[in-house]
C-alpha cells in the first residue's frame, strides 16, 4: 500500500527552482555534495558524531520562588501575601486579616504556567479592606508580585469580570491553561445580610509581562 | 487533493483510548464535569482526538460554528507546520542537498495543500485554490531567497525579498475579504510580515553558521505561526461580529491547543536533531538546546496540571526518551547495531514508564497499555524517519515526519480529553467569601 501519492506540479516547479545552481554556503554549485553523500561520509568517517556523545536531555524541573508581596499602584495596594489552602467545603481559604491578600498555594505560583490565584477582602465589617478598589482596575494596569527570593514579576491586567457566586465559572477562573496568568479575586455586588456575604465575586485577569 | 491518509490503526487506537477515558467529544468543551460523566460517544459524532487533518475527507464541508475546535486546532497545526517545513527547504538549499531538497519542497507543498484544503472545507473550492495560489508566493520567495544567499547574489536576495514582502498584505487582504471582515488586515499582515522577517533572519543566521541564533528564531517563529492559526480560526469562526462559540477558547480547548503546540514542536525539533546527529552536523548542539527548551515547557505543563513532583517526574521520563533517540541517531551514524538495539530498548522502557505515569495522573482515564502503544507509534515514527533518511530515502523520511507531527496533535487531543475532567474534579469549588459588609452599598 502506498502511503503517498505523486508530487503535485507546483512542488515539481518549486523543486526545479530550488535545484537550479545548488550550492551550500560558500560552495560552488559543482562542489555541492548530495545529502546521500553527506550521510555516507558521516557513517564512514565518524565513530561518534560530534556533539552527540556529550548531549544529555534536560532533567531538572525548576520552580519559581513563592510569592511574598503584591503591589498594584493603580489602586494603591501594597500588601504581604499569606498562604491559603482549601476549606473542607472545597472553596479556597480566605485571608484572616482584612488588610492582607493571600496566595492559593495549591495552585500555580505566580509567573509559572497556569492561573495563580490571589485573594483579598473587599471590606471588613467596618470599612474598606485590601481589595476594596479591585473593581477599578482597567486593562493595561500593572500588577507586581514580589517573590521570596527578591525577584519581582510584572503582570498586566487584561479584563475584569463580575460573577454571581451561585454561578461562579470555576473552570474559567481556576482551570490550568498553560499561560502564565494571575487571577485577583474579591467580593462585589449586593450584600446579602441574611447570609452575611456579598452575592458576587470580582475576578481580575492578568497576564505575565516580565 | 490530499495525498495521504493517517494510519487507520493509529487513529482508531487514539480514539478508542480517549473514548475510554471519558466518552466525550472535543466540541463538548464547555463543561468538563459533564464530560467526565458521559459514558459514551454518539457514533455520528467525530472522534475527539484526531488531528484536524485526520478527521475528514478533503471535500467534507466544515461548519466553523459547529466544528470550531477542529477549525482552530487544524489551523494552528498547519500554520505551525509551515514554519518547520519552510525552514527545512532553506536548510537543504543552503547545504546544497538536491535529493533532500526535493523531499523538503514536497513537504512544504503538502502543507500548503492541506492549508488550502481546510480553507476549502469552509469556503469551497475556488477560495481554496485562490488561497493556495497566494500562499505559494511565500514558498517561491523563500526558495529564491535561500538560493540567492547560497550564491552570494545580492540582486537575487533583493528580488526575493520584494516577493516575500508583498505576500503578507496579499494574504491578509484575501482572508479579510473571505471572512467578511472576521480577520483584520493588520492582525494577519503584521504576523505574516514578522514571519517573513523570521525566515529571512533564519536563512542569514544559518548561512553564517550562527546555529544558536537560527534555531532560536525557528522556535520563535513556530510560536508565531501557531498563533496565526488561532487568529485566522477566530476570524473564520467569529465572522464580522466576532461572535465566537464558547468552545473556541474554553479552558479545555486552550489546554489541547497548548499540548498540540508543545508536542508538535517536540516532534519537529527532534526530527532535525536526529538528522543533525546522523550527519554529524554542526547545528546539532543548537537544535538540541531547543529540544531541551521544549522539554522544559512540557514539564512545566505537567507541573501546573499535577503538581511540581509530577513536573519533575515527567522531565526525567521524557529525558530518557530524548536521550534514547539521540543515541539511536549516533548508533545509526556509526553503524553500531548494539547501540541501536540498546536505544530501542530504552525507548520501549520509556513508553511503559510514561504510559504508567500518565495513566496514574489521569486517575486511570487513560489505560497504560493503550498509552504505551500510542507512545510507541511516536517513537516508531522518529526511528523510521531517521532510518529512511540514513539510507537516502528522503521522500519517506519527510512523509513519516510530516505525519508524525500530525500524530502529535491527535495525542494532544487524547491527553487533554482525559486530563480535562481529571483536573476539573480537583479544582476549588465555587467563589470565595471575601467581604465583611462594612462597605455594603458602595462595593
Amino acid at each position: 500500500m502506498s502511503r503517498w501519492q505523486a508530487v503535485p506540479p507546483a512542488a515539481v516547479a518549486l523543486a526545479g527552482l530550488l535545484l537550479t545552481g545548488c550550492g551550500g554556503p560558500g560552495q560552488s554549485p559543482a562542489a555541492a555534495p548530495s545529502s546521500r553523500a553527506v550521510a555516507a561520509t558521516a557513517t564512514a568517517d565518524r565513530h561518534e558524531p560530534p556533539g552527540v556523545a556529550g548531549f544529555h536531555s534536560v532533567r531538572t524541573y525548576d520552580q519559581l520562588a513563592p510569592p511574598a508581596r503584591l503591589e498594584i499602584p493603580a489602586i494603591g495596594v501594597s500588601t504581604p501575601l499569606v498562604r491559603l489552602g482549601r476549606l473542607p467545603d472545597g472553596t479556597i481559604e480566605v485571608p484572616h486579616a482584612w488588610n492582607k491578600a493571600g496566595w492559593y498555594d495549591q495552585g500555580p505560583r505566580p509567573g509559572q504556567p497556569g492561573p495563580a490565584v490571589l485573594l483579598g477582602h473587599v471590606d471588613s465589617k467596618k470599612g474598606p479592606a485590601v481589595f476594596y478598589r479591585l473593581r477599578d482596575l482597567r486593562p493595561g494596569d500593572i500588577v507586581r508580585v514580589g517573590l521570596t527570593n527578591g525577584r519581582t514579576l510584572v503582570f498586566r491586567v487584561q479584563r475584569t469580570e463580575r460573577y454571581p457566586k451561585n454561578k461562579f465559572p470555576t473552570e474559567a477562573v481556576y482551570f490550568p491553561t498553560l499561560d502564565r496568568e494571575l487571577r485577583l479575586i474579591t467580593c462585589g455586588g449586593d450584600f446579602d445580610y441574611a447570609k452575611g456575604s456579598y452575592v458576587d465575586n470580582i475576578v481580575v485577569y492578568a497576564i505575565l509581562v516580565t | 487533493m490530499r495525498r495521504w491518509r493517517a494510519p487507520v490503526a493509529a487513529s482508531a487506537l487514539i480514539s478508542a483510548l480517549a473514548l475510554g477515558a471519558c466518552g466525550c467529544t472535543a466540541s463538548s468543551t464547555s463543561s468538563m464535569g459533564s464530560m467526565a460523566g458521559s459514558p459514551t460517544r454518539s457514533a455520528s459524532q467525530p472522534a475527539p482526538t484526531e488531528s484536524m487533518a485526520m478527521q475528514a475527507e478533503p471535500t467534507s464541508p466544515l461548519d466553523p460554528k459547529k466544528q470550531t475546535v477542529e477549525l482552530r486546532t487544524g489551523l494552528e497545526e498547519l500554520f505551525g507546520q509551515d514554519t518547520f517545513v519552510g525552514i527545512r527547504v532553506v536548510r537543504s538549499r543552503l547545504r546544497g542537498d538536491p535529493d533532500f531538497a526535493q523531499a523538503t519542497v514536497d513537504a512544504l507543498s503538502r502543507n500548503s495543500d492541506d492549508l488550502a484544503t481546510l480553507v476549502g472545507r469552509v469556503y469551497g473550492s475556488a477560495p481554496s485554490k485562490k488561497f493556495r495560489q497566494l500562499w505559494e508566493s511565500q514558498q517561491e520567495g523563500l526558495v529564491a531567497y535561500a538560493r540567492a544567499v547560497s550564491q552570494h547574489d545580492q540582486a537575487g536576495k533583493a528580488a526575493a525579498r520584494r516577493q516575500l514582502d508583498a505576500f503578507p498584505g496579499q494574504v491578509a487582504q484575501y482572508l479579510h475579504t473571505l471572512t467578511a471582515g472576521g480577520t483584520t488586515v493588520p492582525a494577519v499582515s503584521s504576523r505574516l510580515s514578522t514571519h517573513v522577517g523570521d525566515l529571512i533572519r533564519f536563512t542569514d543566521a544559518y548561512a553564517a553558521g550562527d546555529y544558536a541564533m537560527a534555531y532560536r528564531i525557528e522556535r520563535t517563529d513556530y510560536e508565531r505561526e501557531f498563533g496565526l492559526g488561532t487568529v485566522v480560526a477566530a476570524g473564520i469562526a467569529g465572522g464580522p461580529g466576532g461572535d465566537l462559540p464558547a468552545s473556541f477558547d474554553s479552558p479545555l480547548t486552550r489546554l489541547r491547543s497548548a499540548f498540540g503546540d508543545l508536542l508538535g514542536e517536540h516532534m519537529q525539533l527532534v526530527v532535525d536533531a536526529m538528522g543533525a546527529a546522523l550527519r554529524g552536523g554542526p547545528e546539532f548542539k543548537a537544535d538540541a538546546a531547543q529540544v531541551n527548551a521544549d522539554t522544559t515547557q512540557l514539564a512545566g505543563a505537567f507541573g501546573v496540571l499535577f503538581g511540581p513532583s509530577s513536573g519533575a517526574k515527567f522531565t526525567s521520563v521524557w529525558g530518557d526518551h530524548v536521550d534514547a533517540l539521540v543515541s539511536y541517531s549516533g548508533a545509526v551514524a556509526t553503524k553500531d547495531q548494539k547501540g541501536k538495539n540498546q536505544a530501542l530498548a530504552q525507548l520501549a522502557a520509556f513508553e511503559k514508564h510514561l504510559a504508567t505515569f500518565l495513566s496514574t495522573s489521569t486517575d486511570g482515564r487513560l489505560t497504560a497499555p493503550g498509552l504505551s502503544e500510542v507512545l510507541h507509534m511516536h517513537d516508531r515514527d522518529l526511528v523510521e524517519q531517521l532510518d529512511a533518511y540514513a539510507r537516502g530515502d528522503y521522500s519517506t523520511a519527510y512523509n513519516v515526519a510530516y505525519e508524525g507531527y500530525q500524530h502529535m496533535f491527535a495525542v494532544a487531543g487524547m491527553l487533554s480529553t482525559a486530563i480535562g475532567p481529571t483536573i476539573a474534579a480537583r479544582l476549588p469549588k465555587g467563589g470565595v467569601q471575601t467581604g465583611g459588609g462594612g462597605m455594603a452599598g458602595s462595593v
